[in-house]
């Protein structure tokens, strides 16, 4: 079933169209308020492309500004039905910021509801369409296939926005065709079929959230969007993923966490919770083994990969119990896809030597929107072959373990030097978390100090006895200058670590 | 227990600076106490008063307000 799904799809409408044929009254998206069968998902798109063709946005860039919940699904496929990409903005950004990915992207409408409203006139006067009454509309169904047969699938589906590290949000340009390879190699890769039930966390502005979202619909299966305010109450957000029956989660490492900080699964088992896997950041071992220890008949996987990539571009299927202070292998790269590792003068790394991590594939977006300069800067020749076509360089810097699996070192923008030595803070960070105690921790360096400084959490932790652990474990030159345990981590939007919001920490410390 | 409920207020004033935390009506549906700021007042609170709050203690209505955070606490010194 799944390599004929592959091979003739152009367009992800097609999945949908096919769900909502053999399941129409099966629950597609579902939030704690309301939910959405295909039939209806189906239909209510169309009626939202058709209410935003008499807008005139047919092949037209769309934004979609939306609480959290089942409109925003909705609102996605309906802009996919016009034809255009659409770019899903965060209601709880800086204002600032969503004007600079408004003037980015230039929609010629924006999807918004009761509760947004007003801050979408705000960012894009008289051109806000509201989602529920474009909903309610009879569909034109003849438009629509019109606007279909134009369809290519080149086409961008969206452009998802990752911040920059100049301040300038970066627009990724992704395509119908990087979907479908992306997701087709998901769904495969991990078993996503009809009787999955995905707990949804990640945000619809995050790029994790495109390997659930639409291998959901790819399978007929289900998603549950878990509601933000339930990460704060934990038992409470294991009922709800009882009650709906969750058996799959693809989340990041520090949502995971909150059940091994409060040892939740003792008190309140997951009880169908068959699939878990993460991305984002740096899974700890010691998380990963709590999960593990309890939930004993659960599988787990490690991706690994950037927006640019659509997700995902290495991972790695967890096949056995690792130490606390071994560190997770990102592991080997998605079939389809071809990456390596290059060292610093360009040489094919050898085993176990660093380098940063290159891909190239059907997953690879299609640059940055209105910005040649970094889109040249960031997909480039294939270095090994050009007549290869285009690779991305990751940024990441990698090194292949003897096991044929690939380990991440740190984000070379985080490669520092230091009296001479060349010190990836990824692995200050992969140390100290492997120390008793310690809960999550990031490290940051202080150039005008010319210090490292490593933030960490965990109940009454003694600083000494972590900085002792870490002599023991590190090279003299990497040991951090600094110690400085915080009550929690700093979270951005997407719930990674901040590590801006450290590094003005340590600064005013 | 005013000093309960006066020490909770500056424990939380301290944790999100710049929120009316006593003039707002539901501080979780208000999105105040998020997952984050959620386990530093936990922290906090067990900590400041020695209590030791479990999974089960974490749920909105322990939370809602500082009356029904200090409320939860003396519970527990009780």
């Amino acid at each position: 079933m799944s390599d004929e799904k592959n091979q003739q799809v152009a367009n992800v409408l097609e999945w949908l169209e096919a769900s909502a044929a053999a399941h129409p009254d099966k629950v597609a998206f579902a939030d704690d308020a309301s939910e959405l069968t295909y039939a209806r998902l189906e239909r209510g798109a169309r009626s939202v492309a058709t209410g935003l063709a008499r807008a005139g946005a047919v092949r037209e860039p769309v934004a979609i500004l939306l609480p959290r919940g089942v409109l925003q699904p909705l609102a996605m496929f309906g802009v996919a039905y016009s034809g255009g990409p659409y770019v899903v903005l965060d209601s709880g950004s800086p204002r600032e910021r969503l004007a600079k990915i408004v003037a980015s992207m230039r929609p010629a409408q924006l999807l918004c509801c009761d509760e947004t409203r007003e801050l979408g006139e705000g960012l894009l006067p008289g051109r806000c369409l509201d989602v529920r009454a474009a909903a309610s509309l009879e569909p034109d169904d003849e438009l629509l296939a019109d606007v279909r047969l134009a369809s290519s699938p080149e086409d961008l589906l969206y452009v998802l926005y990752t911040s920059g590290s100049t301040g300038t949000p970066k627009g990724v340009m992704v395509t119908h065709a990087n979907v479908v390879s992306y997701v087709s190699w998901f769904a495969g890769t991990f078993g996503i079929d009809e009787s999955t039930v995905f707990g949804s966390q990640t945000p619809f502005y995050f790029s994790m959230s495109v390997s659930d979202l639409f291998a959901c619909v790819r399978q007929g299966a289900t998603m549950q969007i878990v509601p933000r305010a339930l990460f704060s109450f934990p038992v409470r957000l294991v009922e709800f993923l009882n009650e709906r029956r969750v058996n799959t989660l693809y989340w990041v490492p520090t949502a995971l966490q909150i059940f091994s900080r409060w040892d939740v699964l003792s008190v309140a088992p997951l009880e169908f919770v068959r699939k878990v896997m993460f991305a984002g950041e740096v899974m700890p071992t010691p998380t990963l083994n709590y999960w593990m220890d309890h939930l004993p008949e659960a599988r787990f996987a490690d991706l690994f990969g950037p927006t640019e990539t659509t997700d995902i571009c290495t991972y790695y299927k967890v096949d056995r119990r690792l130490a606390d202070d071994e560190p997770l292998p990102i592991g080997r790269p998605c079939e389809g896809l071809r990456a390596y590792v290059l060292t610093e003068d360009g040489r094919q790394a050898k085993v176990g030597e660093e380098g940063e991590l290159y891909v190239g594939g059907p997953f690879v977006a299609k640059g940055y929107l209105g910005d040649a300069r970094r889109t040249m800067q960031a997909f480039v020749p294939d270095p090994l072959d050009p007549a290869r076509g285009v690779v991305y360089r990751t940024g990441d810097i990698v090194r292949m373990g003897e096991d044929g699996n690939l380990r991440y070192v740190s984000r070379k923008d985080t490669q520092i030097k230091r009296s001479g030595y060349r010190i990836e803070l990824g692995e200050v960070e992969a140390a100290a978390v492997a120390v008793e105690g310690v809960g999550s921790c990031a490290a940051v360096f202080e150039a005008a100090r010319d210090q490292i400084v490593l933030f960490c959490t965990g109940r009454k932790l003694d600083r000494d006895r972590v900085a002792k652990a870490l002599r023991a474990r590190l090279p003299h030159y990497m040991v951090p200058d600094r110690i400085e345990t915080v009550r929690a981590m700093p979270l951005n939007r997407n719930g990674k670590v901040d590590r801006r919001a450290l590094a003005a920490l340590g600064a005013s410390a | 227990m005013e000093d309960t409920k006066q020490q909770v207020k500056e424990i939380l004033e301290r944790l999100v600076p710049g929120v009316d935390v006593e003039g707002t009506p539901d501080l979780v549906k208000a999105g105040v106490i998020d997952s984050m700021v959620s386990i530093m007042l936990v922290n906090e609170l067990e900590d400041a008063f020695d209590i030791e709050v479990t999974p089960l203690d974490m749920v909105p209505e322990n939370f809602s307000s500082v009356q029904a955070i200090a409320d939860f606490v003396d519970g527990q010194l009780a």
